[in-house]
């Protein structure tokens, strides 16, 4: 069964797709919610509480072709929410002002890298290592990715190859071992 | 190291990384919840849309029927010397146009454009006309009569005629005969001006008068006085 359909059981109230919905997406929303927290604390609450709210708000879902992009969205908000319950204190004007204050999840600051993803946190930027993890993580086309992040199809297409290829002069440069 | 080993180490990586959710929590969980009704979607623009369109509507409407209400003819000025015209006057006072009721007005007609004139203009260009033509001299009998649907205004169109009338002969110095017709009379279809119809009705009333209806109203108007003044000097002599 398919996603598009997945999400129509779930909606006529069989709560079993739920189960189905969460392994066909959870990559994608794991990709979300870590490219946004920089960390994996939490992670999982997240992960709960966006699958909650898929089932909460089922009946607002409009098929359109991206049920994967609607629950993403719904994951990365709930992670932007959670970044600012844990930084009242620093104006939010966006998640990347966020990210980037002291008391943030960061820990871009690491010399050595326990995986590639510890090095891509050192060497993207927020948007960037979104893009790189919803599309190698996350399985999420770029046409998806577009629509989460609410960018043109093919400014992520350039971030993304962009992004690889920042990677890859980083660990050449540095003659990186992982 | 290649682009692609790059994207696979991340995605072994994101795979090692990511924590299993326990299913049954999770749909236990789901499962206190109860999904949030949909709510009916009012589609915003869609509405501002209808009532621009709407308010559009109105304002297009009442400026049409506005307009076509001060342009609507009201008032029906007549001057009959032979020739004979109908100046038809807009609820506005402007004249909207000029009938000609016989061949001789047609050819005074056709030079001019009366529409949006003033009555005073309208009847100035008409004497003026009739003078340069020869229609009006000191022996000339000028009819004036009036229609229309209502006495105020048709009064103050009829009352600018006479006055225009009035104002030319003295002008140019001439002592022609203006008769006016009193009152305000009902428009009739037949292009005859109440004054005419009232001398054809005369006439049909006399005893004995010889003539139809028809005939009459093919008379020019010195043509009818002329068959009620025999008529008078008939009675005179019986």
């Amino acid at each position: 069964m398919d996603l598009e359909s997945l999400m129509k059981t779930l909606k006529d109230g069989d709560i079993q797709a739920l189960a189905e919905i969460y392994k066909l997406t959870k990559n994608s929303v794991y990709a979300s919610v870590f490219s946004i927290l920089r960390s994996d604390n939490m992670v999982e609450d997240i992960m709960q509480e966006t699958y909650i709210k898929v089932y909460k708000n089922i009946n607002s879902y409009t098929p359109q072709g991206h049920p994967k992009a609607w629950i993403c969205r719904i994951a990365k908000n709930i992670a932007l929410d959670n970044c600012r319950k844990f930084n009242r204190t620093v104006p939010i004007e966006n998640y990347e002002n966020i990210l980037k204050s002291p008391d943030s999840f960061r820990n871009d600051d690491k010399d050595t890298y326990n995986d590639i993803i510890d090095l891509a946190q050192k060497v993207l930027n927020d948007t960037e290592l979104q893009i790189v993890l919803m599309f190698t993580v996350g399985d999420l086309s770029h046409s998806e990715i577009a629509k989460v992040l609410d960018k043109p199809h093919a400014t992520v297409r350039w971030i993304y190859h962009s992004s690889i290829k920042k990677i890859r002069k980083y660990i050449i440069d540095n003659k990186v071992e992982l | 190291m290649k682009q692609t080993d790059i994207e696979k180490k991340l995605k072994t990586a994101g795979q090692a990384r990511m924590p299993e959710l326990v299913i049954d929590d999770l749909l236990t969980k789901a499962e206190m919840e109860t999904p949030i009704k949909k709510r009916p979607e009012h589609n915003v623009k869609r509405l501002i849309f209808a009532i621009s369109m709407c308010l559009i509507f109105i304002v297009a409407i009442s400026a049409v029927t506005s307009q076509t209400y001060y342009v609507e003819a009201e008032t029906y000025l007549y001057i009959d010397v032979n020739p004979s015209f109908e100046i038809v006057v807009q609820r506005n006072g402007k004249v909207k146009e000029v009938v000609a009721l016989n061949d001789d007005a047609a050819k005074a007609v056709s030079d001019y454009k009366f529409k949006n004139t003033t009555v005073e203009e309208t009847c100035d260009i008409i004497f003026k006309y009739l003078y340069d033509n020869g229609y009006i001299d000191d022996n000339a009998e000028i009819y004036l009569s009036c229609a229309g649907k209502n006495n105020n205004r048709a009064n103050n169109a009829f009352n600018k005629s006479k006055n225009t009338a009035a104002a030319f002969l003295n002008g140019k110095n001439l002592k022609a005969n203006v008769n006016v017709c009193n009152g305000i009379s009902k428009k009739n279809n037949n292009h005859i001006s109440p004054a005419k119809q009232r001398l054809i009705d005369e006439i049909i009333a006399m005893d004995n008068n010889g003539y139809s209806e028809k005939e009459l109203k093919q008379m020019s108007m010195k043509e009818l006085k002329d068959i009620l003044e025999k008529d008078c000097q008939k009675r005179k002599r019986q």
